[in-house]
């Protein structure tokens, strides 16, 4: 309960117009329905299953292999474009919260969650997205059908442990690296999940976090009358099912509507935002043709050929960028707003999310586009046909280019947007100088960005 | 039925002990003890993968490991003359190629050039090469040696190497530790309410 206690309630009038999606009542069947998300979490176990399989025991190299293209060139760029379109839907889905479900039924010591995570989690999730990012580059996770299979083996290990281990889907909640990504992306999505306050203020049963007869409390700890952010709710339909009163709505919602009037800003989740800018640009950049020019630079500069010390120095300054420039920015902005840098840090962090999301499309929009074909070409040859003359490219590449500069172009405005919209909703007077100050910021960062998308770049496959 | 349940757990975590030692052991064995052998040679290339050229030159390919299987190789060349005296000093290089089947098994692999180095023993070359998938591989060995460039070809076929059975035991060992402790601490805190 310590979530629901402590979130303060957030009415907006404009809520009772949204379109909801459980008025339909085929819909409200089917979400209530015990097939729902069944019906969608066994096939998808079972691919993974395979793709695992695949991973482990297919071919070594990354070009001839299902596992790798399944993972990395279908599922991995879709990921980012579902996010925006239906929130953290995807996790309600995922194999790992499935495994972790039916592992906590049969052995499942229920234990609460550890108050380090409680505290921490974000910055745990932030750490290992780092490392795993690192690991990536140093060992060549996606390039290697064996590490990209160790890989899921060892979160299998983790997710198992914390579903015999902890209550809920404390692994989703606290600990998934992706499932801190998919919640700062889900922000900014186009779907929401709400409680109606005017409903539930009479409520005594809570059933929607402490679960029912119908269903369990909801697995991600979320209390769906106080949630005011999409950042937790996987759309499980625990609540949907479980609320004697129907108070559950699912709607439509402008993408960044909810950052507006972001009131409980945090520091953690808005260093991620920067941290996955500057994993952005590592990606490009040790894609990119010159990758190879900086790092013999970098070798004679550093004096060294190891190239974990070289890749370190590139990923450290890669990482540091963006957030020692959004310090700057708040110094700046400061100036205006009165507000510390530690604060303007925290709000106007999540300012940069709608351009993170367009960034790692973009950039994943590269793979889908230009090495799509390979999904389908490695998956007749598991039945002995090959295709490997073929060009695994679904568009050219000054098409996939001029999309992606375009998706980076409409990420900045959306960041522009909600920084504006932000100052203002913050109280202060000079809300347009400070929107000003960010703008520059995020152009900034566009820019960078439109120039590395607009090298050649390396396929994965 | 929750004696049943952790049974049936424990009986899986020895059998899986069990199968993941033997099949952990029988791995370090050939490890421990590394006996080359040549190349499965393919089935239509004859009987040996040992090569003559016109000069009666012998070239012999060994793996290391049982048999050739997909991954990363360190692989030996054995070039002795017609008198099967060892041939020392040689440039080598050899050029590892998948047998293709005609016109619509184009492999968008290119061959892979690799440039050997001596190894311990005289006529002795060693190299990597990643056999990146299962099948019928050709490597064409060119050596400079007395001022003569000479080349042969052998034959050989690759394994699927399958699972990474370290890995697959490590995972299945953990897994199994983590649910037979979590299933035992259940059944204390259900003992205790």
């Amino acid at each position: 309960m310590a979530k629901a206690a402590d979130t303060k309630q957030t009415v907006r009038p404009d809520k009772e117009k949204k379109t909801d999606f459980l008025k339909n009542k085929y819909f409200a069947k089917f979400i209530k329905s015990r097939w729902y998300p069944i019906i969608f979490q066994v096939p998808i176990a079972l691919i993974f299953a395979f793709i695992v399989f695949e991973l482990i025991a297919g071919s070594s190299e990354a070009h001839d292999n299902f596992g790798t293209a399944g993972t990395w060139v279908l599922w991995w760029p879709l990921l980012p474009i579902l996010l925006l379109l239906f929130g953290r839907f995807w996790c309600t889905l995922c194999p790992f919260g499935l495994l972790n479900d039916l592992v906590q039924k049969l052995v499942g010591n229920n234990r609460p969650v550890p108050k380090f995570l409680k505290k921490y989690g974000i910055w745990v999730i932030d750490a290992t997205f780092l490392m795993i990012t690192w690991s990536d580059h140093v060992w060549g996770v996606v390039e290697s059908p064996r590490g990209s299979g160790i890989l899921l083996l060892m979160i299998t290990v983790a997710v198992i442990f914390s579903g015999a281990m902890f209550e809920r889907r404390t692994w989703c909640r606290y600990l998934c690296f992706l499932g801190g990504v998919s919640g700062n992306y889900s922000r900014i999505g186009m779907l929401e999940l709400r409680a109606t306050p005017e409903i539930c203020k009479n409520c005594k049963s809570q059933a929607c976090y402490k679960g029912g007869e119908k269903a369990d409390g909801c697995p991600m700890f979320e209390f769906p009358r106080t949630m005011d952010t999409s950042a937790e709710c996987n759309f499980c339909g625990n609540c949907v099912k479980n609320c004697p009163n129907d108070s559950i709505r699912i709607s439509p919602r402008v993408p960044t509507e909810e950052l507006w009037a972001n009131n409980k800003p945090k520091v953690e989740v808005a260093f991620l935002a920067m941290v996955i800018m500057g994993i952005v640009f590592v990606q490009n950049i040790t894609m990119i043709s010159i990758w190879n020019d900086i790092l013999t630079w970098l070798e004679q500069t550093t004096h060294t050929t190891n190239y974990y010390i070289i890749f370190t120095i590139t990923f450290l300054i890669a990482m540091a960028i963006p957030v020692v420039l959004l310090l700057l920015t708040g110094r700046i902005a400061k100036v205006f707003n009165g507000a510390t840098v530690k604060e303007n840090f925290a709000r106007f962090g999540y300012a940069i999310i709608p351009l993170d999301l367009a960034g790692h499309i973009a950039h994943n929009l590269f793979h889908l586009l230009a090495e799509g074909k390979s999904v389908a070409y490695t998956f007749l040859g598991l039945f002995g046909m090959h295709f490997d003359n073929m060009s695994t490219a679904i568009l050219d590449n000054p098409t996939i280019q001029v999309l992606q500069f375009i998706l980076i172009a409409l990420g900045a405005a959306g960041s522009i947007y909600v920084t504006y919209r932000m100052a203002k909703s913050s109280g202060t007077t000079k809300h347009i100088p400070v929107t000003w100050v960010y703008a520059v910021l995020i152009m900034a960062l566009a820019v960078a960005n439109i120039f590395l998308f607009s090298l050649p770049m390396a396929m994965r496959m | 039925m929750k004696k049943g349940i952790i049974g049936t757990i424990m009986a899986a975590v020895i059998v899986t002990s069990i199968f993941s030692s033997a099949v952990m052991a029988s791995d370090m064995g050939s490890t421990a003890m590394p006996q080359s052998t040549t190349a499965a040679p393919a089935a239509d290339m004859g009987s040996e993968t040992a090569q003559q050229d016109a000069s009666n030159t012998k070239a012999e390919l060994k793996f290391a490991g049982e048999k050739a299987a997909m991954s990363d190789k360190t692989f030996k060349l054995i070039l002795m003359d017609a008198n099967s005296q060892p041939i020392s000093g040689a440039q080598v290089k050899v050029t590892f190629d998948m047998v293709r089947n005609g016109m619509n098994d184009m492999s968008m692999h290119d061959p892979e050039v690799v440039t050997l180095t001596p190894g311990s023993n005289a006529g002795e070359y060693t190299g990597d090469i990643n056999l990146y998938n299962h099948g019928a591989w050709t490597a064409m060995v060119e050596y400079a040696a007395n001022g003569k460039t000479q080349s042969t070809q052998l034959n050989f076929d690759v394994e699927n190497s399958g699972p990474n059975w370290i890995v697959i035991g490590g995972f299945i060992g953990a897994v199994a530790v983590i649910i037979v402790t979590a299933a035992i601490l259940k059944k204390k805190k259900s003992a205790k309410a």
